[in-house]
Formats: C-alpha cells, structure tokens, sequence
C-alpha cells in the first residue's frame, strides 16, 4: 500500500466532515478566519478543518463573536506557538 | 500514569553544562553511527535513532532545555509540576508508536485536546442527544527519507475512561503522505475520544515533527545541507559529491566561493503535493581550516603568505 499525496478537502466535502454548511464556511473564508490551500482552486486541508472545528466550538458553546473569534483563534496559535 | 525518566545528557553522552555546539556535534555522530539506513541491525538502530532525535530535539533548543533541567531537579519529589496541557482531562490517554517516549509526550510535546462534549454543531447535538467525542492532538515524529517517500506508521493511542477505569488501546495505521513538512498536522478520521449518547468519536491529529538528520535540515520543502570545504576548495573550485535524501550529486563549487555560500540544486528538496514539483536543495558552505599542519604544509602556508596580497581586512 503507497501512501497517497496529502489530504484535500472540496468545500462540500469539508462542510459534509463538520457539519458547517456552505454558506458559513465561505463566510469564514471571507473573514479570512480560514484559508482554503494556495493554488488549489478552493481546496482545504486537515489544518483548515481543524480551525473550522475550533470556530465552531467557540461559537457554538462558548458563543463568541466573530471579533471574539478572531482574537481568541490568534491567541490559541500564540500559546500553541510558544508551547513548541 | 507513571513514567520512566529519561536522562538526555547520557543518551547524547554529553555532560550537563555541554554547549550548543558540544550538543551538535554528539547528536551527529551518534546519529550518523545510528541512522536506520545505514546501521546493519535496523529494529535497534530504529529504536536508538529515535531515543537520540527525543534527546536532541530537547537539549538542542534551549528553551526545552532550560525546562528540562528545571523539571530533572524536580524530578523525584512528589508533586512535580503536571504537565501542561493535561489538567481537567476527561479521559486519560497515551500515544504510542509516534516517535516519541511518553516522558517526552507528557513533558515536551503538544497533546492536547479541546472542545467539550457538544461543543462541535452544539444546537443541533444537545436537542438529539448526541454529542460528538473530543479531539486529541499528539506529535510524530517523521524522519526526512519517510517525508520523502512517504510511509505508514503503527500508532497506538491508550485511553482509559474515568467512568469504568477500564484502558482501551486502539492500534491503527496513519499515512505519513510523501512531501510532508515539518508542523503540519495529519488528521485521522475518529481515533480521537469516543461521542456519547451515540454521537461520533472525535478526531485524532498529528502534528508532524522532522526528525533531526546528521546531514539535512528542513524549510518547508526546501533542504539544506552544510559542506564542510577546504579553504583551496574556497579558492580554486572543486567538484564535489553531496549526499542528498534520494542520492548523491555532482555539485561544482566555483573557484572564490566564500563560508557561508549557498549553492542551490533545483529540485532535489522534498516533494511537494500532487503537483508532481519538489523543493530545492540547498548547499551552504562551511570553509573548515586545518587543526594540526605538517612542516612541509606549514612552509607551503607561510610561501602564500609571503607571496599573497590579500588582505582579508582592507577589502571593500
């Protein structure tokens, strides 16, 4: 069994894995909270899922806003940052 | 969970005040002596190649070094510190087959987990009952020829649940994808903790971490590799053979090259996705001077000192 190349994610796809709809995802893509891969024509990878659960899991249960969103999602990166 | 202490000085053979460079240079030779592609018994070389990597990958940044000579004098008094990321965990749970000891993944890695049960698609979970398992996250660590090729890992994740005290150990394979870069994270579908009320497990992601190499280091897709020259191979060019991670190549150094030179051989770097591309690789030059000189290499020395006029300190 070859490994295959890298996992990527259509957006339907990646709305179907998390249970986001189309509409909130490309929302959050325009808001730059998530990122589809550079020159994929707009594909996502695990790290872009991983964000989507996150922003989830803030707003959904901890019911932050999109300003909150961001601050807390950069803030998440910083302590991960300097946890390395 | 207890955990066997692991004394990174003595794997690297270095004492506790060695410098930087001391711990540089140990972790090459070991690793070179080590390295599975070369050791003629594979499984122990494997398991000393990844003990090596865990001791360096700690003494060889000094801010996981401080902490882990902080927590070495802590380490037989009851009490020590917990380690981070680990507090109100609803279920224990222990990797195994990532690379990495577990006194390493207590105390240096990145094993998380977030979110609460109904914390993903809360509304709609809560009115059915269903909620989702948490995330976990871990690290692996992937050597360069496997981020080269690609590879299938066995790991292993122990979780044991607080309400029965029962441990379960999941054993699976996780794809190691060819051009995999250091920090990306790999996600397997629902190996993180289990839903309840019937929800789905979580997902399980893996943070992908370079094992260091005695000959290559990384940037994105680009490698890098230090030659160490003569200072005639500086002057004149020479035309040198450089190991790279899938053979060697013929590289020419240009006559006057300078230390800290970089020479690049277009793709010849790791893989990059499905475009077919690859990263460059990346020559620096290191002009290395001799330790000890013979007479007759002495008197040659001193002939071009009398004879050159170069001067390294009136140069533009």
């Amino acid at each position: 069994m070859n490994p295959d190349d890298e996992t990527v994610y259509t957006l339907e796809v990646i709305a179907s894995i998390s249970g986001v709809d189309l509409e909130t995802i490309l929302h959050y893509q325009q808001q730059g909270l998530i990122r589809p891969l550079p020159e994929s024509g707009n594909r996502f990878d695990d790290e872009a899922l991983r964000t989507l659960r996150r922003i989830e899991h803030l707003r959904e249960t901890c019911g932050v806003n999109e300003t909150g969103l961001r601050l807390m999602l950069d803030l998440l990166d910083e302590v991960e940052r300097l946890r390395e | 969970m207890s955990v066997e202490f692991k004394d990174y000085y003595a794997i690297l053979g270095v004492p506790r005040d060695a410098t930087a460079d001391d711990i540089k240079k140990a972790f090459r030779k070991l690793a070179r002596k080590h390295h599975p592609d070369v050791a003629k018994d594979k499984k122990t070389a494997e398991e000393k190649f990844k003990e090596i990597n865990e001791a360096y990958e700690v003494l060889g940044d000094p801010e996981k070094r401080g902490k882990y000579d902080r927590l070495g004098m802590d380490w037989q008094h009851e009490g020590a510190a917990p380690p981070p990321g680990r507090g109100a965990a609803a279920h224990e749970f222990n990797f195994g087959g990532t690379g990495f000891s577990d006194f390493f993944e207590q105390y240096f890695s990145g094993a998380s987990r977030y979110g609460f049960p109904g914390g993903m698609q809360g509304g709609a979970q809560a009115r059915t009952g269903h909620f989702r398992g948490n995330d976990i996250e871990g690290d692996i660590l992937v050597t360069l020829e496997e981020a080269m090729h690609g590879a299938l890992r066995p790991v292993s994740l122990q979780m044991t649940d607080p309400q029965t005290g029962r441990a379960q150990t999941h054993t699976f394979h996780v794809r190691i994808p060819p051009g995999v870069t250091n920090g990306k994270r790999i996600r397997i579908p629902g190996q993180g903790e289990p839903g309840i009320g019937g929800g789905e497990a979580g997902d399980l992601y893996l943070r992908v971490r370079h094992a260091a190499h005695p000959d290559f280091t990384t940037q994105g897709a680009d490698v890098f590799h230090e030659l160490d020259i003569a200072p005639w191979e500086a002057v004149l060019g020479a035309d040198i053979s450089v190991p790279t991670l899938d053979g060697a190549v013929k590289l020419r150094i240009p006559p006057g090259s300078e230390n800290g030179q970089q020479l690049r051989v277009r793709g010849r770097g790791l893989p990059m996705g499905k475009s077919g591309g690859r990263g460059d690789f990346h020559v620096v030059l290191t002009v290395q001077t001799p330790a000890h000189t013979t007479d007759e290499e002495r008197t040659l020395w001193e002939k071009l000192r009398s004879v050159s006029r170069f001067n390294p300190r009136t140069q533009p």
